[in-house]
C-alpha cells in the first residue's frame, strides 16, 4: 500500500504534467475568442469604461479648478497676446489650408476606401509579460476579430477578442503578434514581432538585405491584416552574427504604447489588398 | 458568502489594476494586486470559500490579458493550492510567514507566466529584464500585499460579525 504522502506527491506530479500539457495545447491558440475567453470582457469591460469616465470627469473638475485660480492672472497676459495671435491666425489659416490640400493628395489612396472607428483605451494588460489593451468598441459597433488598430503615427495592434461593447487588442509589442513588414528605403522584407522592453524584432531578414540603423519599417500589406504603408517603427540596432542566414534587427515602434489613449480601428480592408491570408 | 464577497473584491482589484493604476503611472511591472488575494483565499480553511473565486478571477484576468488562455487561472490556482497545502502544517498567515508566502506567490506566478512560454520555446524577456521586474514585484508585494491581506482579514471579520448578528436576530424572532 502506498502512503498518503507518496500518493500526494504522485498526484501533484500528475496534476503538473496535465497542467503543462493543457497549457501547451492552449498556447497554440494565443487568445481564446469564445466562451471563457470573453468572460472578463463582458463582466469587467463595462466597469472599466465607467471607472475611466469617472476619472476623466474628476480630472476635468480638478483641471478647471486650477484654471479658475490662474484665469485672472492669465487674462491680462492673454489680452496682450491676442493682438499678436490674431495676425498669426490669418497666417496659420493659410498654412492649414495648404497643409490639408497636400495631405489629402499624399494620403488620398490610403484614406479613400477605409472606414476608421475611433475607440478609447479603457484597460491595460494586467501582466508585464503580455501586451494588450481593452477598447470601448465591440461587436455592436461593427468590430470583429482580426481588424487592425492604428493611430495616426502608425500601427498599434490587432483585435483578438470581441464582446458586445468591448474588444481586446493585442499590441505589436506582444511576442504573439506579427506584422509582415518592409524596410521603406530598401524594400527588404521580414516579420516584425514583439519583444521585451516595449520593442520589436524584425525577423527573417536575410543577411544580404540592406537594413541600416534609423530605417523606417512599414507594413507590407501581405499579411492581409495591416494596410500597406502604415508605419511600424524605426530600426534601432542591426546585428549580423557570424553564423546563420538572418540578421538580428531591433525595432523601436513609432507608437508610444505607454501613453496610448485613443486608437482607430480600421473597419474595412482596402480592396487592393490580398485576402488570401485572412 | 465569503466566496461571493471576495469575488467582488477581486473584480474591484482587476479594475483598479487595469484601468486606474495605469492612469497614475503604476504599471503591472510593479505588482499584481491579485496575488495577495490568492494568498488570502489560500488561507481559508474551507475549499468552497477559496477555490471558486480563485478560478473565476483567474479566468477573468485571462480574458483581459494578452496571455494565452489559462495562464492566469493556472498561476492563481497553484498559488492558492500551495498556500492551502502549507496551512496544514505552517502558520502561513503569521507576521513572519506571510511576507515569505507573498514573495513565494509572486515567484510561482512568474514561473507560470514566464516559465511556460520559455519551456514551449516562445520568445521572452532577457534574464536581466525578467529578474529586474520580478525583484520589483516581490518587493512591492511583500509590503503592499501584507497591508492588503490585513484589509481582507478585516473585511472578512466584519462579514462574519454581520452574519452572526443576522443569525441572532432570526433566532430571537423564532
Amino acid at each position: 500500500m502506498l502512503s498518503r504522502k507518496v500518493l500526494l506527491v504522485v498526484g501533484a506530479i500528475l496534476l503538473i504534467t496535465l497542467n503543462v500539457i493543457g497549457l501547451s495545447l492552449s498556447s497554440r491558440q494565443p487568445v481564446l475568442d469564445h466562451g471563457l475567453g470573453r468572460f472578463g470582457l463582458v463582466v469587467v469591460g463595462p466597469i472599466q469604461t465607467a471607472v475611466t469616465y469617472i476619472f476623466d470627469f474628476v480630472g476635468d473638475i480638478w483641471r478647471h479648478y486650477f484654471f479658475l485660480v490662474n484665469a485672472a492672472q492669465e487674462n491680462g497676459r492673454l489680452r496682450k497676446e491676442l493682438e499678436t495671435a490674431t495676425a498669426r491666425i490669418e497666417n496659420c489659416n493659410e498654412i492649414e489650408l495648404a497643409n490639408r490640400r497636400l495631405r489629402s493628395l499624399i494620403r488620398f489612396q490610403q484614406d479613400i476606401d477605409q472606414k476608421m472607428l475611433p475607440a478609447e483605451v479603457v484597460g491595460k494588460d494586467p501582466s508585464p509579460w503580455f501586451k494588450s489593451v481593452i477598447i470601448d468598441k465591440g461587436r455592436a459597433d461593427g468590430v470583429v476579430k482580426g481588424l487592425p488598430v492604428v493611430i495616426p503615427e502608425g500601427i498599434a495592434g490587432q483585435v483578438v477578442a470581441v464582446s458586445a461593447h468591448h474588444a481586446k487588442v493585442l499590441l505589436i509589442i506582444d511576442a504573439n503578434n506579427a506584422v509582415d513588414a518592409l524596410v521603406q528605403r530598401s524594400r527588404a522584407r521580414g516579420i516584425v514581432t514583439g519583444a521585451a522592453d516595449n520593442r520589436c524584432i524584425f525577423k527573417y531578414v536575410s543577411r544580404q538585405d540592406d537594413v541600416q540603423e534609423g530605417d523606417m519599417l512599414i507594413a507590407s500589406g501581405l499579411d492581409g491584416v495591416y494596410p500597406k504603408g502604415l508605419a511600424i517603427g524605426r530600426v534601432a540596432a542591426v546585428d549580423r552574427p557570424t553564423a546563420g542566414i538572418f540578421q538580428d534587427v531591433t525595432v523601436t515602434p513609432v507608437v508610444d504604447f505607454q501613453t496610448l489613449e485613443e486608437v482607430l480601428v480600421v473597419m474595412a480592408p482596402r480592396p487592393s489588398e490580398p485576402e488570401a491570408f485572412q | 458568502m465569503t466566496a461571493l464577497l471576495f469575488l467582488v473584491v477581486g473584480g474591484a482589484l482587476i479594475v483598479l489594476q487595469t484601468s486606474v493604476l495605469p492612469l497614475v503611472g503604476i504599471g503591472p511591472d510593479r505588482f499584481d494586486l491579485l496575488v495577495p488575494l490568492m494568498v488570502f483565499l489560500g488561507l481559508q480553511p474551507r475549499l468552497r470559500d477559496g477555490l471558486p473565486p480563485v478560478i473565476l478571477i483567474g479566468l477573468a484576468v485571462d480574458s483581459l490579458s494578452g496571455a494565452p488562455p489559462g495562464y492566469y487561472a493556472t498561476a492563481y490556482f497553484w498559488i492558492w493550492a500551495l498556500v492551502h497545502w502549507l496551512i496544514g502544517f505552517l502558520q502561513v498567515g503569521g507576521t513572519f510567514m506571510l511576507p515569505v508566502a507573498l514573495a513565494g506567490a509572486v515567484v510561482v506566478e512568474n514561473l507560470v507566466l514566464l516559465g511556460i512560454p520559455v519551456l514551449l520555446g516562445r520568445p521572452g524577456p532577457t534574464p536581466t529584464q525578467a529578474t529586474g521586474i520580478v525583484v520589483w514585484q516581490v518587493a512591492w508585494t511583500v509590503v503592499m500585499g501584507a497591508l492588503l491581506v490585513a484589509g481582507f482579514t478585516a473585511v472578512q471579520r466584519r462579514l462574519s460579525r454581520y452574519q452572526r448578528q443576522v443569525q441572532a436576530r432570526r433566532a430571537v424572532r423564532e
